[in-house]
């Protein structure tokens, strides 16, 4: 009954582009519209039942959208009037704020994917294989997905303080170096990273989880009778068995890292300096401290572009009919 | 590993050794899980701590995980002078609006797409898909741009307009409306039942479980959402409770025990409302990776 069904606005997004894709080689899609024709429905019943969803897609969806390529190439203050073309692109190259908030977001993806892929993945395995205190276990594991920004953002800046902060004071303890973390500029981003992992663990944990559940355990057996240890059983059977789940979480998971932002602007602000600076927060500073709206869709323009070439390659890359 | 695996393999180990060993790894990986989950809740445990904590045992040297002098003053200076039932009264007004409306556009949406073939169902369905995949963060401009001409910034309409679903819970509840039968329904067409009528007696009733699951979703990012308030409210008096944490953060009004004891009251009903509803709330985020 949960077939195909996908939750979150990411994963609708994927399964667009698996739709969209698996429907470029196929010939017969027009043989099947005339065969639905037969069955239509008659009243006007269906359109009234999808066009209060359909209004705020429009609304609020697609509008934006084409709204925002429009903003993006006048300085946004009165409309057409000061159209000014590829302007704000242009100066987006020599920005180095823009750039560094580039250089801040791949980082942090490129942090957060790998991380939370192996961790979610090897969590799953372990909640499969143990058999009590798993409801405990899951909810312990989730809560963080739980909280809001506000919350999480301010508990872990006190827990990240220099002085005072008790990730430092178990360090210090335990005779380990100590860091300022988020207000050292080369920490920062890991320090942010290290939040971004421990927020989303526990929702892409039992995505994995479902995943493993999914799979035959007659394989299993099957490998058991042909002598396979368990890694090997790891690896040739439930590794291949997970591949269309992992490919979900690493697409989900750069998306979600390329649009980070509330809990950066909760514990850093995009300080120290430039050193915490992502696309989002930067869409944000020069829209509602700085009024440059135009500038700001510009590079909403950009990151949008960003998300959706990205997604698009680790579609091809991570495609299980290879 | 199934159960019944476990059981093969269990009756194979012969030696007494190796079934030591075994049990030594159940409870590995038991004992690891439970570390995992000691580090993973630590967070929300420190901030329990802290919330009871007086100020000069959050500013002690070292720290006491344990209040060693637990003290409701955080609570009771954060309520008062945080004005936070302001704030409370105000995120259950957007959420509660955010759920209706996003929990009925999805279920007539889903009713259509998942029981009626009609012409532009294909478009109209991928237009759904297509339009609400763009995150949040890149619609902040064009929304405010809008909410700006229309003069809807500063209003709980701006919060709750963009925060309605369109994609998550019309998915959820096109997929579950299918498992209806239609034999049900036109059953129902015989005895004169109206089309609103079979989605209100028929249909509604039959898919309860998706309906919870689109609540208790569209309540947790309605409660949680930070961005949208962010961007549109300016009066204090408007503020959610996102917003006001992340604003008393960012100033040096109220001191780290009562954000924090504050932050804590702030996520009780998002606790209760999963607790009670885990089951769903799984399934929702297990139905993500099924795919079929």
């Amino acid at each position: 009954m949960w077939s195909t069904s996908v939750p979150c606005r990411d994963g609708a997004w994927v399964y667009m582009v698996t739709k969209l894709m698996d429907r470029i080689p196929r010939g017969n899609e027009r043989h099947e519209l005339k065969r639905r024709k037969g069955s239509r429905s008659k009243t006007i019943a269906p359109y009234l039942f999808v066009l209060p969803n359909i209004v705020v897609v429009v609304l609020f969806g697609i509008y934006p959208l084409v709204d925002n390529i429009v903003v993006s190439l006048t300085t946004g203050d009165n409309g057409w009037s000061d159209f000014v073309g590829g302007d704000n692109y242009l100066a987006l190259v020599h920005d180095s704020a823009f750039l560094a908030s580039v250089r801040n977001t791949f980082f942090y993806t490129l942090m957060l994917v790998p991380v939370t892929v192996i961790f979610s993945l090897g969590i799953a395995i372990g909640m499969n294989k143990v058999t009590r205190f798993r409801g405990v276990l899951r909810a312990a594991y989730v809560l963080p997905y739980l909280l809001s920004w506000s919350v999480s953002g301010l508990v872990w800046r006190q827990m990240f303080q220099p002085q005072n902060g008790i990730i430092n004071w178990a360090l210090a303890s335990v005779g380990l170096p100590t860091s300022s973390w988020l207000l050292d500029p080369n920490m920062t981003m890991v320090s942010l990273a290290i939040v971004g992992i421990w927020a989303g663990l526990g929702y892409y944990m039992i995505i994995y989880l479902a995943g493993l559940q999914g799979i035959p355990s007659n394989l299993y057996e099957a490998a058991e009778i042909d002598g396979a240890s368990s890694w090997q059983q790891f690896r040739h059977v439930t590794l291949p068995g997970l591949r269309p789940i992992t490919s979900l979480v690493v697409i989900l998971v750069t998306i979600a890292s390329f649009r980070v932002f509330e809990g950066i602007y909760v514990m850093t602000g995009g300080g120290p300096g430039h050193a915490s600076f992502v696309l989002v927060l930067y869409i944000f500073i020069k829209a509602f401290t700085e009024f440059s709206l135009g500038y700001a869709a510009a590079i909403s323009c950009v990151l949008f572009a960003g998300v959706m070439i990205v997604t698009l390659i680790l579609q091809r890359l991570l495609s299980t009919d290879d | 590993m199934t159960n019944h695996m476990r059981s093969i393999v269990d009756s194979r180990s012969g030696s007494i050794g190796s079934r030591a060993t075994k049990i030594y790894k159940r409870h590995g990986v038991l004992v690891s899980l439970i570390i995992g989950a000691l580090v993973m809740m630590f967070p929300v445990l420190w901030m329990i701590s802290m919330s009871f904590q007086p100020m000069d045992e959050i500013y002690a040297r070292t720290p006491s995980l344990i209040p060693r002098h637990p003290t409701l003053d955080n609570f009771f200076t954060g309520w008062t002078q945080g004005g936070f039932l302001r704030y409370y009264v105000n995120t259950s007004v957007v959420t509660t609006c955010r759920v209706v409306l996003t929990v009925i556009i999805n279920a007539m949406a889903g009713f259509a797409f998942g029981k009626y073939k009609f012409r532009g169902r294909g478009f109209l369905f991928v237009l759904v898909l297509s339009a609400m995949m763009v995150p949040d963060q890149i619609r902040m401009v064009p929304l405010y741009v809008m909410f700006h001409s229309v003069g809807l910034v500063n209003t709980y309409a701006s919060v709750i307009l963009p925060g309605i679903g369109a994609t998550f819970g019309t998915f959820l509840m096109t997929q579950y409306v299918r498992t209806v039968p239609d034999e049900l329904l036109d059953a129902a067409r015989m005895d004169g039942c109206s089309e609103f009528g079979l989605f209100r007696q028929i249909v509604i009733p039959l898919v309860t479980p998706a309906l919870v699951t689109n609540v208790i979703f569209q309540f947790l990012w309605g409660w949680n959402d930070l961005l949208f308030p962010l961007l549109f409210l300016q009066d204090q008096s408007k503020y959610t409770l996102a917003l006001a944490l992340a604003n008393l953060g960012a100033s040096s009004d109220l001191s780290i025990g009562p954000i924090m004891a504050m932050s804590l009251l702030s996520i009780i009903p998002v606790l209760a409302v999963f607790f009670v509803l885990q089951r769903f709330f799984v399934q929702g985020i297990a139905a993500q990776g099924v795919k079929g």
